[in-house]
């Protein structure tokens, strides 16, 4: 018991932390988010005002590495963002292998907004960097 | 009116809810209703009520006319809980010891609850139901649930947490995650206050009260860990519902009462994450085993009823909206396990090394396994057989889902969900230690324990 509570306190003591807490933050999840994948301040409002631009029935599509599983967070976060637009992710990997972490579009969909997370897009297409990772390419060609 | 008087209003209607049914519930037992037990389930009742209520008029009224209806709802059920106040014997107990511990230990889980956001499960399987059925005027789109596009936020999983959070975010007028925190404390209270009350009514040592609840404030998995308290995922509330149906079973063991508590328990834990319907089955396995030993089979049909409404009304619910199927699992089939039975040794390399892992479960494990071996020498601690076959049987269980993991990388699997998955089986667990300690000689049980051993 003895070794419980020590082993129990010093737990405690690993969490401990002079931050007071903030309960007053209406998008606190997701501006954290935001701001550790794409080192955005106030990320949640910045991006409902980037997919605001688009009709509530137009797909978008996030495009980042397969392999990383930050693309799920930062995909997961449009997508929450994006309701009730259809988002879909595609994983971009090397030849022959499979992305770890996408959720594919249904063949021929046409997105009307792309979202480039940690890949440069293809340049001449007039695409519009948010943040450190986040680019972004509305009405694509 | 201020954000602060919105949300005590919240509050106040899920525990008017949960006191007027706690109290009906109590009244059925026939025995003397202890405060602190009255406190916690009020709390954790009252956060049930609240979900399905919301879930079933969610799809009649919207906004105000929501509001107001389950607040009139809320408010009939705590004055039905003050009519029957007045017919109840209370207990005597004193207490102060815990009102301080908990005063302390809530002030320390709310510090660390606010200084950390939201995040993975918390958000995007919860969270964001919560948000969409407030900005939908209380209920969430169906077409939620078949989004081909969003199978990643699981729309088979249950709403108990997120209709939690639907209901202080119409109360508070907007969506807030800040405030939404704080139902962690709120959970947090109902688990401490159900721990304290049921090991002490059934060890009459309240001491061993203050000791369990001390041990689950040392665990950091159901603390401090993602998945605990302060995260506000939904394996912590799993767990607290985990812990009351099987504190409700070791009474109906010991001294054949409070069996309508179980039932409702029981049949919460598929409505607080999906994982309780296995939690459900060994319980049910439990009390069958129980029921034959006391010659009481005929209790068992009753008991399951509420189990069988509740998650079968979920099921057709899902089948109406035609929700879109899990990716996580392979179907189920003996075929599927035969061929995966390779994965077995790695499953239980990672099972072992779970339970050794001190940063996770402090030293509860081991404990256990010398809680149990005390519970099989000593005849005064009978009553407790029980749990050491329950945690047994969940281990083999969870471990045996694996079989069916759908995820391209296993380890990866086991690594983020496993870890979770043992925090209710940890409650069974913490009550067996608390209730073997050896720490003072035992008094005679007050009635038969050992012959109502399972």
């Amino acid at each position: 018991m003895a070794g419980f509570t020590s082993l129990g306190l010093w737990c405690w003591s690993q969490y401990a932390t002079s931050v007071y807490p903030h309960f007053g933050a209406p998008d606190a999840g997701l501006d954290s988010l935001a701001w550790s994948h794409l080192g955005l301040d106030h990320g949640a409002a910045v991006l409902r005002r980037e997919i605001a631009l688009t009709p509530p029935d137009a797909a978008l599509l996030v495009v980042g590495p397969g392999e990383d599983w930050t693309l799920t967070e930062v995909y997961y976060l449009i997508s929450y963002l994006a309701w009730p637009r259809p988002v879909w992710c595609v994983g971009s990997t090397l030849p022959g292998r499979h992305a770890r972490f996408e959720n594919p579009p249904p063949p021929g969909l046409k997105a009307s907004e792309l979202f480039f997370y940690k890949i440069s897009p293809p340049p001449g297409v007039g695409a519009r960097s948010i943040g450190d990772h986040l680019a972004v390419l509305r009405s694509p060609p | 009116m201020s954000l602060l008087l919105r949300g005590l209003f919240a509050e106040l209607c899920v525990v008017l809810a949960g006191f007027g049914v706690a109290l009906s519930l109590q009244s059925i037992s026939r025995r003397p209703v202890q405060r602190i037990e009255l406190a916690g389930l009020s709390l954790l009742l009252g956060q049930a009520v609240i979900s399905l209520v919301l879930f079933a008029a969610g799809g009649v009224w919207s906004d105000t006319m929501l509001i107001g209806a389950v607040a009139l709802f809320s408010g009939v059920l705590g004055a039905l809980g003050f009519v029957l106040c007045r017919r109840l014997v209370f207990a005597h107990g004193r207490d102060g010891w815990f009102w301080l511990l908990l005063v302390a230990l809530l002030a320390a889980i709310g510090w660390q609850t606010g200084i950390r956001s939201l995040s993975a499960d918390g958000l995007f399987n919860f969270e964001i139901r919560a948000q969409l059925a407030a900005l939908n005027g209380g209920h969430i789109p169906t077409s939620f649930f078949s989004d081909p596009s969003r199978v990643w936020a699981h729309p088979r999983y249950p709403l108990f947490l997120p209709l939690n959070q639907t209901w202080l975010y119409l109360c508070l007028g907007t969506p807030h995650q800040g405030l939404g925190q704080l139902l962690a404390v709120h959970l947090a209270a109902s688990a401490f206050c159900l721990l304290y009350a049921g090991v002490g009514r059934l060890t009459s040592e309240s001491w061993r009260g203050i000791l369990a609840v001390v041990l689950l404030s040392l665990l950091p998995a159901a603390m401090l860990v993602p998945g605990g308290a302060t995260s506000l995922w939904a394996d912590f509330p799993l767990a607290v519902f985990f812990l009351g149906a099987v504190i409700y079973l070791v009474e109906f063991a010991r001294f054949g009462r409070s069996l309508p508590q179980f039932a409702v328990f029981l049949a919460l834990l598929p409505w607080v994450k999906r994982e309780g319907i296995v939690l459900a089955a060994v319980l049910v396995v439990a009390l069958g085993w129980i029921t034959v030993r006391r010659r009481s089979i005929h209790l068992l049909p009753p008991a399951l009823l509420p189990l069988v409404t509740l998650a079968g009304g979920w099921a057709i619910f899902l089948h109406a909206v035609q929700a879109s199927a899990d990716r996580d699992f392979l179907p189920v089939s003996m075929e599927t396990a035969a061929q995966h039975a390779e994965r077995l040794p790695l499953i239980l390399i990672a099972l072992g090394r779970e339970l050794v892992a001190v940063q996770r479960w402090n030293l509860l494990w081991p404990l256990t396994a010398l809680a149990a071996i005390r519970v099989w020498r000593d005849n005064a601690l009978a009553c407790w057989r029980i749990l050491p076959p329950v945690i047994v049987a969940l281990c083999a269980l969870y471990s045996a889902i694996y079989l069916f993991s759908a995820w391209p990388s296993l380890a990866l699997h086991l690594v983020t969900s496993l870890p979770r998955l043992l925090l209710p089986v940890a409650m069974p667990a913490l009550l067996l230690v608390a209730a073997a300690a050896p720490l003072r000689k035992r008094p005679v049980p007050t009635q038969g324990a050992a012959s109502m051993a399972p």
